[in-house]
């Protein structure tokens, strides 16, 4: 007799991926607006292709624009299989925080669920913010999944805030990729939507990055029929004499950027 | 008095079947037949990736190291003293006993040039042919002893022990841990590994769950929600009160190459155990 396999609907795990582009006036110089729309345009079979290869995760795609406010110009969750880049147009001031604020709000749980794979954001700038970009940065990582999500900055062209980058991507063994021609910015753009992607996409467990600030977390086995277990909690035991433990690292391991002879020169922003 | 039978069953994750990694959990049951008056069960997830490239080892030194401290605690359940004393020790010399099983395969066993190659490479630290780090063998603990209608359970890192009670009501043993998401967990090497470490025993002998299941992640974030992974448990029951514990028990292992597959693709593991008067 065949059994019917236990439990409800199984379901892959999904991955939120976020671009983050900045359509202020500046953008418009120099082909920058139209290098990054190719750009984005180009690295979607990548990313499909990197999907793909990972079928156990569900790999979800929107972004959203800010100049003068923010606008989800994608705003629904898409399958990356059926992602379609709409060029869009630079115009404005660049209100990085207002963006954050709205990204902090669809990292929240609910609609995220604890079952997520990290989010990815990939931010794209080549200014400085003019509204509350640390008021936005705070509401972000008020959010868990804000916290856990993996960060990645291209500073495009000599004029991008690299302080206000890094302070995004809140890692400092991770440094934003400068960009300063259409060819850097398809390179970076690919790296971060497939090797920053796979990495992230691939379930590997690690150990938390600090250990809890309180004391040993009370065990609390719930009632069962209303009869509650003798909870306990373990006490404060270090280890004698053994060998000191290793310290802990935050998960993904993010692949470090490739490095291109060519972004020496050709500066064209 | 109450007589149990127990089960296990692991299989290698979908995506490290593609990624040619091995099965990084592992699990020990006590004893390995039906119908006893004790038994003990440990399961661990070493938590892959490239930078830990032994917790392979470390989750099958856990998984024996936890299952030989239960199994020595197995027939003094019901003694309070006893009790006690492991709430007290256990923990840290659980962590304490893992570490020294780590430290003595590290010495006999230095990082490979390969080993060195993919650490230098994926953490730009050099580790030059010297000793694998204790990093490089994390792992979770899960674990279970039960003598008649007392039982212990113990915890650090994620998966579930899951309770089904005697009308298909299922009940986490331990709450999930909210500070952890997206894969992080406590750990055995975690310097607050005996803190982090959960102990409860169950002394209600009069409500006893029909069935227990212990599972590595793995199985759980194959699901959308909680309510769809404890329906596993409830489902499984369900099967055994219909006296199918055997047919359970020859499909066990293709339910959960399908659910790796179809779900999170990771390794996974679980542990049933059932009343043997369900």
């Amino acid at each position: 007799m065949l059994m019917k396999t236990p439990g409800g609907a199984l379901s892959t795990r999904p991955l939120h991926f976020i671009w983050m582009v900045d359509t202020s006036g500046s953008m418009s110089y120099d082909g920058k607006i139209q290098a990054l729309n190719n750009a984005i345009r180009e690295a979607i079979p990548h990313m499909q292709q990197v999907a793909e290869d990972n079928p156990n995760a569900q790999v979800l795609v929107r972004s959203i624009c800010f100049s003068s406010g923010a606008l989800w110009n994608i705003g629904k969750p898409t399958p990356v299989s059926e992602f379609q880049w709409e060029d869009v147009k630079a115009d404005g001031v660049t209100d990085l925080g207002n963006a954050l604020f709205m990204v902090a709000d669809q990292l929240r749980m609910p609609p995220m669920n604890e079952r997520a794979l990290p989010p990815v954001l990939v931010l794209l700038s080549d200014g400085q913010p003019t509204d509350e970009f640390d008021a936005g940065l705070v509401a972000l990582m008020k959010e868990p999944w804000g916290q856990k999500s993996v960060r990645v900055a291209i500073a495009i062209g000599a004029d991008a805030d690299h302080d206000t980058l890094q302070k995004f991507i809140g890692n400092s063994q991770m440094r934003p990729l400068q960009a300063n021609n259409p060819e850097a910015l398809v390179r970076h753009i690919k790296w971060a939507s497939t090797a920053v992607l796979k990495a992230a996409s691939t379930p590997v467990q690690a150990a938390p990055a600090a250990p809890a600030a309180a004391a040993a977390p009370a065990a609390t086995a719930p009632p069962m029929e209303s009869a509650p277990p003798v909870a306990s909690t373990p006490p404060a035991v270090q280890p004698a004499a053994a060998p000191a433990p290793a310290p802990a690292y935050v998960p993904p391991a993010i692949p470090t950027p490739p490095a291109y002879s060519s972004d020496a020169g050709d500066d064209v922003w | 008095m109450p007589r149990w039978r127990l089960i296990g069953q692991s299989v290698r994750g979908a995506s490290h079947e593609r990624s040619g990694a091995p099965n990084q959990d592992a699990f020990r049951l006590w004893p390995d037949f039906a119908d006893a008056e004790q038994l003990a069960c440990a399961v661990a997830d070493g938590h892959g990736g490239k930078k830990y490239f032994r917790s392979h080892l470390g989750a099958q030194f856990a998984s024996e190291l936890a299952l030989k401290a239960l199994r020595e605690l197995c027939p003094k359940l019901k003694d309070t003293f006893a009790q006690g004393q492991a709430l007290s020790s256990l923990p840290g010399k659980l962590s304490q006993e893992w570490l020294q099983a780590v430290e003595d395969h590290r010495q006999q066993n230095p990082a490979t040039p390969e080993e060195a190659r993919i650490w230098t490479a994926e953490l730009n630290q050099d580790l030059k042919g010297g000793l694998a780090p204790v990093l490089a063998y994390g792992s979770t603990v899960l674990a279970v002893a039960v003598h008649h209608d007392e039982m212990l359970f113990l915890q650090l890192g994620d998966g579930d022990i899951l309770l089904v009670s005697d009308t298909g009501e299922v009940i986490p043993v331990f709450p999930p841990e909210a500070d952890l998401l997206g894969g992080e967990t406590t750990s055995l090497v975690s310097p607050d590994a005996p803190q982090r470490m959960r102990l409860t025993f169950w002394n209600r002998p009069e409500i006893l769950p029909a069935i227990i299941m212990v599972s590595t992640d793995g199985y759980s974030n194959s699901y959308p929600d909680a309510a769809s992974f404890h329906q596993v448990a409830s489902d499984i029951w369900e099967m055994t009160a219909e006296g199918n514990w055997d047919k359970v028990k020859e499909t066990l292992p293709a339910w959960l190459t399908e659910t790796t597959r179809k779900g999170s693709g990771d390794d996974i593991t679980a542990v049933l155990i059932a009343r043997s008067d369900v």
